[in-house]
Order: structure tokens, then C-alpha cells, then sequence
């Protein structure tokens, strides 16, 4: 996943979070200054914020299902090129191939799946790990390959 | 008339025009609340020629498009009408990519969308 080892990180943050979302926000509070500060804006700022508040919401309510005794572990890196996350819970994990389409007609009024959907149409590049309870996200800033979606 | 603390609800002739308090749609007990709120338009308030106005909201997450989603079902329900205007460019693209622009009736500003109530 790009970027090298050697890339230079303005800002860095790891922390142990409660199963608890008010922390989440204000993690996500702190990444989002982190990212202005480097001159991240507009729609590259929002894909970031989206991406992340869908990451943190799944760990939270479907890994951890809200757990009071578990936790969550999160890494935001920040440069003026890039963003890179990562978030671990510790649930049992998912299988992404299980998730069903949220475009599929059936599916779209349903409240089920776009956050997946979404993490993966606005980050430049997202995997789980093999159990499913991590999940690691890159963003380039100003990415030529995530075009605007047409009207 | 049900309380609202999430939405301010302003007449418009037959037109119930909903505006958001919060400018980052996040905390997931607001969201509750919210989706309750709008709800209860329907199912209490008995409104349901409806047009929701994102001015001024900056971000919002997927757990609140699933409360646009149930609104959108109790509307139709009741045989309404729902359309939504003035969403910032970024949030359209996020109903772009979930393909709900196929489900909601979306409209750049409120008088484009009172003017698609008249149709």
C-alpha cells in the first residue's frame, strides 16, 4: 500500500479507544485538524471525515457490538500527500465477500451496507485483514483515480 | 404537534419545509432523535408533502441517510411527496454513489423544489 516506509508524516496519532462513539468523534475532531493544518480541503477532507466515521461506526457497533470492555485501536498519519488509517477492533470480523450490494434495486432502500460502499469509492485504496477486524485505509490527496460520480 | 429539537419545520403553502439544527450529522443519539423527528412528521404531525433543506449541513453519515431512507418509506406510505434541495456538492455525490439520487427527488434550491411540488 503506498505510500514507501520512508514517507514523511506530518502527524501522527495512535490511540486505545472505549467502545464508545462521543470518543470516536473526538478522534476523528483531531484528525480532521490534523488534515486542514496540512492543507487538505473540500472534497478531499470530506472523503477522509466519511471514510472514517463509517470505520469507526462499524468497529464500534459490529465488531465490537458496543462492548464496553472492548476496545478499538485507531492510527491516523497525516502528510500533505497523503492519509493513511487504520482501525482494529476486536470482534470476530467480517467477510466483506458476504456483505450484499447496497446498489443491488432491492437493496436500495434498505439501511444496510453503504458504509462499506462508501469507504471503498472514497478511499484511494482499503482492505480488512484476513480475520476481518482491521481495517486499513490510504487517501492521496487530490487522487486522479477518484473521479467525481456523474449527475 | 410533536416537539422538535433536531428540525425546524416552516410552512410554505402545502409544503412542510424541513431544515437541520446540527451542521455535522454524526452523534449517533441526535441521529436517533432525528430520525424519530422526521418520522413523526408523518405519523403524528400528519404531513406528508415534505421538503427537506440541507442548507448549512456540512456532513452527514450513512446511519443518517438510513433515517432519510425510513422517512422516505413512511411518505410513501401515506401516498406524500418528499424531495430534498440545497445539498452541498459533496454530500449530492454521496447519494450519486449510493444510487439513493435514483431514490429521492433531489433539487438544487428550495424554489426549484416548490416549483417541482406544483407539477
Amino acid at each position: 500500500m503506498f505510500p514507501s516506509p520512508e514517507h514523511k508524516w506530518s502527524w501522527k496519532l495512535s490511540q486505545r479507544l472505549t467502545s464508545d462513539t462521543d470518543d470516536a468523534h473526538k478522534a476523528i475532531e483531531r484528525l480532521e485538524f490534523a488534515l486542514h493544518d496540512a492543507g487538505w480541503e473540500g472534497r478531499d477532507l470530506f472523503h477522509v471525515r466519511m471514510a472514517v466515521e463509517e470505520g469507526l461506526v462499524n468497529a464500534i457497533e459490529h465488531g465490537n457490538k458496543r462492548d464496553p470492555l472492548k476496545h478499538v485501536d485507531l492510527e491516523f498519519r497525516v502528510s500533505r500527500e497523503a492519509c493513511f488509517i487504520r482501525i482494529t477492533d476486536e470482534g470476530p470480523g467480517f467477510c466483506r465477500s458476504s456483505l450484499k450490494s447496497c446498489l443491488d434495486d432491492e437493496c436500495l432502500d434498505k439501511p444496510r451496507g453503504r458504509g462499506v460502499w462508501l469507504i471503498e469509492q472514497f478511499m484511494s485504496e482499503s482492505a480488512y485483514n484476513e480475520r476481518g477486524n482491521q481495517l486499513t485505509m490510504l487517501r492521496k490527496r487530490n487522487d486522479p483515480q477518484l473521479a467525481i460520480a456523474e449527475d | 404537534m410533536s416537539t422538535k429539537r433536531r428540525i425546524v419545520v416552516v410552512d410554505d403553502g402545502p409544503v412542510s419545509v424541513v431544515r437541520f439544527v446540527d451542521k455535522k450529522i454524526v452523534d449517533s443519539a441526535s441521529i436517533e432523535q432525528l430520525g424519530e423527528e422526521l418520522n413523526s412528521l408523518v405519523l403524528v404531525d400528519n404531513r406528508n408533502v415534505l421538503l427537506l433543506n440541507f442548507e448549512g449541513v456540512e456532513f452527514m453519515s450513512s446511519a443518517a441517510l438510513n433515517k432519510l431512507i425510513s422517512l422516505h418509506s413512511k411518505v410513501k406510505a401515506a401516498e406524500g411527496r418528499l424531495k430534498l434541495c440545497n445539498l452541498r456538492a459533496e454530500i449530492k455525490e454521496v447519494f450519486t454513489i449510493t444510487r439513493l439520487d435514483r431514490v429521492f427527488d433531489i433539487r438544487k434550491t428550495e424554489l426549484d423544489a416548490i416549483e417541482a411540488f406544483k407539477l
